[in-house]
């Protein structure tokens, strides 16, 4: 996420990258690649205590997220930090109070908001062209990631697994469509394949206006796979179908000779530069982000609470997570 | 040459088994029969199907093999009285809205020895027949979880009314790609949980059908049967099933090989027009050999016990908020 973040923050005219911070072994290459001229730090309090920054934004692996992101509020920064939020409840409360006691912006990133087919489904569905909603499904589906640090996706104490990882993106997203949710049930299979854990888990929600929603995310498919996406939304008058297997607007056939393949993505503007560049103009004009910490909160409670639910085997009100 | 006949033609599914039956070598469609009742819309049905329209008694005596297709609540009384004359039956899915009536059937028809089928024919639709030979050989190794779908337009007349179907969308949508799952993992469901509720239509019955399940095998499987296609949309709703196991993946849309047609006049608008394999076909040959050979039908009475059991689960969870194990209503 760092790498496509670095290409944005090089597409916005008032954002640059001026320090970048890891405790990977590739601080130095991906700094000379992707951010030309800024400062390394292998410590991140370094970094914030000497850069001459306005903002950071952290696209470590969750269990870090709360740590970093305070430290960078209690500097007085602005935060952008990646989905989920925390990887506990108690630390996003924690997060929460310390955006409001330190007036920072902050903004979470729940970058599915940004995507245009997502943001246009919203659109229509809030002119009340679908009536009242009725079922909605969203399905996220991949192999496991295997590139993390250490293996940190696979490790769930780390990641949460794919529903706090990946599923958090259609939870966000559906709450952002419809509102709160009264209770969740959530059934998950998980195996080892060759070191490696697969996960696929379908998650029943209910939202408190009475809408029905489905969210499949999956980390259980061979690495074959394209990283597919998809939703419906079906009302009293209509419904809104979308997915990634059927849109086709560039196909190649052919051999890229190690350029762009000219098949991906045929966005004029990335939705990760649209979310950057949004969360950079609240910071220059004081105005509140679309995503903010509260938000990022409700999603990483509704996640947990699917991720208890499917281990208690019982529904569970995203109210009662306490973890 | 066996002879068939229609029980009610209640359940629109009448008119592509009377094709089937007409098409079928071997087989002879000789009539329909209803309800007194509804005697207008049996005779319609007689005279588009080239038909003669008889008196259940009159048919039952000439029939080798019946096909109800009434509502559901009056299944038992039709499937009782063909196996009261010795004939065998193919009755419409769901076999009854309870398992009190399910097994009341299957005991009839037991002890009557005639056969039983129920009419599933997505058993007989070619895209779960390639996922039956991928997992009969392993292709996808251990199943993990099963994500179907099996949505539609809300059907309305008796389908809406729960004193003759009993229940809604979960009644009508929940059992095909139920059966499917069972037929291809050999599995039965052990628990489920299921968010139903009233929210496209004004009906009294639910149109809102989402289930969560265990099988007895521990695979997950999650099933939207929900009446939640629009009216305007460009077909009727559909089935898709995708299989996850631990060594590959499928994905099955039993209704994905079609044309696309526009037109202007007549039923103006964007249609789909399937052209796949006809799984009703296969339906209605498998029943006809059945009565011939004397032997159960792909899928008998007997097994669809299971399924009016998980639906009455279904409802049981939807009352009372918590997942349910299916042994405790079987």
């Amino acid at each position: 996420m760092a790498t496509t973040h670095a290409g944005s923050y090089a597409e916005i005219e008032d954002a640059e990258v001026v320090a970048v911070a890891s405790t990977g072994d590739n601080l130095e290459s991906f700094a000379t690649e992707h951010a030309p001229g800024a400062a390394t730090y292998a410590d991140a309090e370094a970094m914030l205590a000497e850069a001459d920054l306005t903002m950071v934004d952290v696209c470590t692996p969750t269990p870090a997220h709360h740590d970093l992101a305070t430290a960078a509020a209690e500097r007085d920064l602005a935060v952008f930090c990646e989905k989920p939020m925390t990887r506990t409840l108690a630390e996003a409360d924690d997060l929460v109070e310390t955006i409001d006691e330190t007036g920072v912006p902050c903004m979470i990133g729940h970058v599915l908001r940004f995507f245009p087919a997502y943001a246009t489904a919203k659109e229509r569905i809030d002119v009340g062209e679908l009536g009242d909603l009725g079922t909605m499904r969203a399905e996220r589906l991949s192999a496991p990631p295997k590139y993390g640090v250490d293996d940190w996706f696979g490790d769930p104490e780390q990641s949460g697994g794919v529903v706090l990882d990946m599923g958090i993106h259609d939870l966000d997203y559906l709450r952002w469509v419809v509102g709160e949710v009264d209770r969740v049930f959530a059934r998950s299979a998980v195996w080892e394949s060759e070191g490696h854990r697969y996960e696929h888990a379908g998650v029943d929600l209910r939202f408190e206006d009475g809408t029905a929603g489905y969210v499949e995310a999956s980390w259980g498919y061979p690495d074959e796979m394209d990283f597919t996406t998809g939703f419906e939304f079906a009302g009293s008058d209509g419904s809104l179908e979308y997915d990634t297997r059927d849109e086709r607007p560039v196909d190649f056939t052919g051999d890229t000779d190690g350029e762009m393949d000219p098949a991906a993505g045929a966005f004029r503007v990335s939705p990760y530069t649209r979310e950057l560049r949004h969360f950079v103009e609240c910071v220059e004009t004081g105005t509140e982000p679309a995503v903010g910490p509260e938000a990022g909160r409700e999603a990483v409670r509704i996640a947990l609470a699917a991720i208890e639910s499917a281990k208690r085997g019982v529904p569970v009100d995203p109210a009662e997570v306490s973890a | 040459m066996t002879d068939f006949g229609i029980l009610s033609v209640e359940h629109g599914h009448a008119d592509a088994y009377a094709s089937a039956l007409t098409d079928i070598d071997g087989a002879d469609l000789v009539g329909v029969a209803g309800a007194e009742e509804r005697d207008e819309a049996t005779a319609e049905a007689a005279e588009e199907y080239g038909v003669d329209h008889l008196a259940p008694d009159d048919l039952l005596s000439r029939a080798d093999g019946v096909l109800v297709c009434s509502a559901n609540a009056a299944h038992r009384e039709w499937v009782e009285m063909a196996a009261e004359a010795g004939v065998d039956v193919l009755c419409e899915k769901p076999l009854a809205p309870t398992v009190a009536d399910a097994e009341a059937i299957v005991d009839a028809c037991d002890d009557a020895g005639v056969q039983l089928g129920v009419a599933l024919p997505l058993r007989f639709s070619q895209p779960l027949v390639n996922a039956h030979d991928a997992l009969e050989v392993g292709q996808l190794g251990d199943l993990k979880f099963l994500s179907g779908t099996n949505r539609g337009q809300m059907p309305g007349g008796w389908f809406a009314d729960p004193d003759r179907s009993g229940g809604g969308a979960v009644m009508d949508h929940t059992v095909h790609v139920l059966d499917a799952v069972r037929w291809l993992t050999g599995a039965d469901v052990a628990e489920v949980y299921a968010e139903t509720g009233t929210r496209f239509h004004d009906i009294p019955v639910e149109d809102v059908n989402l289930l969560s399940m265990e099988l007895t095998d521990g695979t997950q499987f999650t099933l939207d049967g929900s009446w939640s296609k629009p009216d305007e949309y460009d077909t009727w709703g559909g089935a898709t099933l995708k299989l996850v196991g631990d060594d590959g993946v499928l994905e099955v849309d039993c209704f994905d090989q079609t044309i696309k047609q526009t037109r202007d006049s007549g039923d103006p608008g964007v249609h789909q027009v399937f052209w796949g394999p006809d799984a009703n076909r296969g339906l209605i040959e498998d029943f006809v050999a059945a009565v011939r050979e004397d032997r159960p039908p792909a899928k008998t009475g007997a097994h669809a016990v299971h399924d009016v059991a998980v639906i009455e689960a279904a409802y049981e969870s939807a009352e009372r908020g918590e997942p349910v194990d299916v042994n405790e209503v079987a």
